[in-house]
Order: structure tokens, then sequence, then C-alpha cells
């Protein structure tokens, strides 16, 4: 019962945070759209889950597409790599990976458990 | 693809506000039903051009 | 005051609309468009729908609000992320700035898991029903 209420808990803060990433990210895309000059250097970029379940995956995969800079592509055959396509990367793509493994995955891993 | 996805969640913004602005309810329910309309339509579409994988290269 | 934050909203709303449209045309490949699609198209919605409700007289008009703003939100995402497959696996041009990982090439040939349940007789040269191996489309 109280690891039910506190996964309650969990996603109403996973769901603050999902509203505040949607804005961030929309004016993010705003601004890369009404610039004159749009120079953004796309990536795509794989990034290895942690998270098992199809709940969970599901959950990681809806919140990337609607987070900054970041679109889901697909997922693998195996289900544990996610295929990213990210707008803003730039060069490198370790920022988009520690983005999605520090901020996303703990808090969908504390709603579905696993 | 894309262009349609986002056509038809524009119309939906177009419903809701357009009911808003005249009054009628019913174009609330129209907006609802198209909501979940206009998803089955870029599903069914999306697995199609996924299927015709080899056979078309476009 | 609730009228004035309402038609603030409405048109913040249709801003972030306007962004996606400009952005489908702007844009150069399918995954960029889908970006201002998806995000800024879904905000738009969001945010017109919280007006409404924060306009609404009656219970029933405000659930009508959130059946909308909960059936775009949870639909949008999978939408895009159908599309953005499809595109994938049948090699759209991309934008030529576009730098991949080299991890992301087999996910270009996605492996088509054999159905048991199927009898494996010459007749059925391909399975004809949904495939076995996408464990998220909708």
């Amino acid at each position: 019962m109280i690891t039910f209420l506190w996964r309650c808990l969990c996603l109403v803060w996973l769901l603050i945070v999902f509203m505040r990433d949607l804005v961030v990210s929309s004016v993010q895309v705003a601004r890369a759209v009404l610039s004159p000059g749009y120079a953004a250097k796309p990536r795509l970029v794989t990034i290895p889950l942690t998270v098992e379940s199809d709940a969970g995956i599901t959950m990681v995969a809806n919140l990337i597409t609607l987070t900054p800079g970041t679109l889901t592509v697909d997922v693998s055959a195996d289900r544990k790599t996610l295929l990213v396509h990210d707008l803003l990367a730039g060069d490198s793509s370790e920022a988009t990976r520690e983005g999605v493994r520090q901020g996303i995955e703990p808090r969908v891993l504390r709603v579905t458990g696993r | 693809m894309v262009a349609l996805d986002l056509v038809s969640m524009l119309l939906v913004v177009f419903l809701v506000v357009f009911k808003l602005v005249s009054g009628v309810d019913a174009y609330m329910y129209v907006a609802i039903g198209l909501a979940l309309i206009a998803f089955l339509a870029t599903v069914a579409f999306a697995n199609f051009i996924d299927r015709a994988e080899g056979t078309d290269d476009d | 005051m609730t009228e004035t934050l309402a038609n603030a909203l409405l048109l913040v709303g249709s801003f972030f609309c306007l962004v996606a449209g400009i952005g489908v045309v702007r844009l150069n490949d399918v995954f960029s468009r889908m970006h201002a699609a998806t995000k800024a198209g879904t905000l738009g919605l969001a945010l017109i729908c919280i007006a409404i409700m924060l306009l609404a007289d009656t219970w029933l008009h405000l659930a009508e609000a959130v059946f909308v703003f909960l059936f775009m939100i949870a639909s949008a995402p999978v939408g895009a992320h159908l599309i953005g497959r499809a595109a994938f696996h049948n090699y759209q041009p991309m934008d030529p700035k576009t730098q991949a990982d080299p991890e992301s090439e087999p996910f270009r040939h996605p492996v088509r898991l054999p159905d048991s349940s199927l009898p494996t007789s010459e007749l059925v040269a391909e399975p004809s029903h949904k495939s076995p191996d996408d464990p998220d489309n909708g």
C-alpha cells in the first residue's frame, strides 16, 4: 500500500517535470525554427536502456519524444537500445545519452519499479 | 506523413476554439472523436509504409 | 482575471501552433520536421485546452477539455515514433549535416523473429498478419 502511494506520488512528480520539459523543448524548437540562419547539427544517438518492462520502455520513449531536442525513432529487437534523433546535438552524443540516463530513466524506474 | 499528423492535430485545435466561439456543444464531441481517429490514421499509414519496405524505395 | 489568463493562454497556444506549421515547411528532413510538429503542436494544443478548462462553466465542459488534452498528449509521441520508424527503415533522405552513431546501422534492418505459431509450409511465403517484433505500436 505504501509503495503504491509512493509510486503514485512519483507519477505526479514525473508529470510535473514532464510539463516543464515540454515547455522548454517547445521554446527550443521555436527558436530553432524562427531564427533566420538555421544551422543545427542533427545527430542519431543510440541509448542503452536499463528499464526492462514494456510499460517502462513505452514511458521512456514517449518522454524522450517530448523532452528538449530529442525524438525516439526506434527500439532494437532485443529491447536493450533506443535510437534517438537529436535536433541540436552538435558533434558528441554523450550529453544526450547522459541526459536520458540520469534525468528520465531514474524517474520512470521509480514509477514502474523495473 | 508528418503534415497529415500535424493537420489532424490543428483540426482538433480549430474545433476546440470554434466551440468556444460559437458555443455549440457538438463541436467538442467532434473534437474528442477526431483526437482518437487521427491517431489511428497515423498508426495505419506508418504501418503500411513500413510493411512496403524493400518493394518500394521512396 | 480568469478570462484575461485564458485569453493569454489562447494567444500563446495559437502562436505555438503557428510555429509548428512554419517548422514543417521550413526544416529540411522528416525527423527535424517531426520535432517541430510533435513538440510545438502538442504544447499549443495543451495550452489551448487549459484555456478552455479555465473558461468552462459546467463540469461536463471541463471534462471534455480534459479528454481532448489526454488523448492528444498520449497519442502524439506514439504517432511520431511510428512515422520516424517507417521513415528510417525506408532510407528517407536525411539532412546532409546529420551525423550518426555507428551503432545505429543495425536498426535499418530489424530482425524479424520467426513466428512459431504459424505452420512452416512452403505455401506461406511470408506471414501476412502483424509482425511479431514491435513491442509498442499502440
